[in-house]
């Protein structure tokens, strides 16, 4: 009966875990996108290391793409040197509404 | 007419060097049914069959080829490390990725640059 009582509470504290899960808000990115905009909002801005390369399109992709993303750059899976800094100093809530802002821009759309 | 010869040279060097550059669609959409990159990107290329996945169709020819390199990187530096991802791009040539890169941003797509 205890392990029943246990095994109850650890079941309950799973579901908690599952719906505290992080959800992203586009209106709360607005403070957090000054980062994103100074390469990612200027048409035609390239990097230039190791390749020279015009910055991805982020406008329209999926919040969960960005937000994995973002996670591998965290975590150093993606070891791109100015994507790494930037997504080091978001937490988990800043890169989901960061990803939820970029995620419904469209292509003829201005920005919301 | 020795300066002359050395101008033809040069001129197709040139011309070599930048249609290398460019990608060749046609190879490219070729290389992308063979190596099935529709199975996880979307026949479209812009529908993913997860959201995980990003979509490619009309995105920045040079920032294709860019992540395409990365992956091969790896580990190293500038690299990206992906179960899936490393494995598609072992097979891949410096040439087989320009030509990708070339095909997938040929294709109308909605992704967008705003502020």
């Amino acid at each position: 009966m205890k392990k029943l009582t246990a095994l109850l509470v650890l079941a309950g504290l799973a579901q908690v875990a599952v719906a505290a899960e992080v959800v992203g808000n586009a209106q709360n990115a607005k403070a957090k996108i000054e980062m994103c905009i100074g390469c990612h909002g200027i048409p035609g801005y390239k990097a230039t290391f190791p390749e020279v390369f015009p910055v991805p399109m982020i406008g329209g992709q999926s919040a969960k793409y960005i937000e994995s993303a973002l996670q591998a750059y965290k975590k150093g899976e993606r070891k791109h040197p100015s994507m790494k800094g930037i997504a080091s100093s978001l937490s988990d809530q800043d890169i989901a509404d960061v990803a939820a802002f970029y995620a419904q821009q469209t292509r003829t759309g201005e920005a919301k | 007419m020795k300066t002359q010869q050395w101008i033809i040279a040069a001129a197709c060097l040139l011309a070599a060097v930048s249609a290398q550059a460019a990608g060749n669609v046609t190879a490219g959409k070729a290389l992308a049914d063979k190596y099935a990159c529709f199975s996880c990107h979307g026949k479209d290329f812009n529908t993913p069959i997860d959201p995980s996945y990003p979509k490619l169709a009309g995105q920045h020819k040079d920032y294709l080829a860019h992540a395409l390199k990365t992956y091969k990187r790896g580990d190293a530096a500038n690299g990206r490390s992906n179960g899936i991802m490393t494995a598609q791009v072992k097979p891949l040539s410096d040439q087989d990725i320009q030509d990708l890169a070339a095909y997938l941003h040929s294709l109308p797509g909605t992704l967008a640059t705003h502020r």
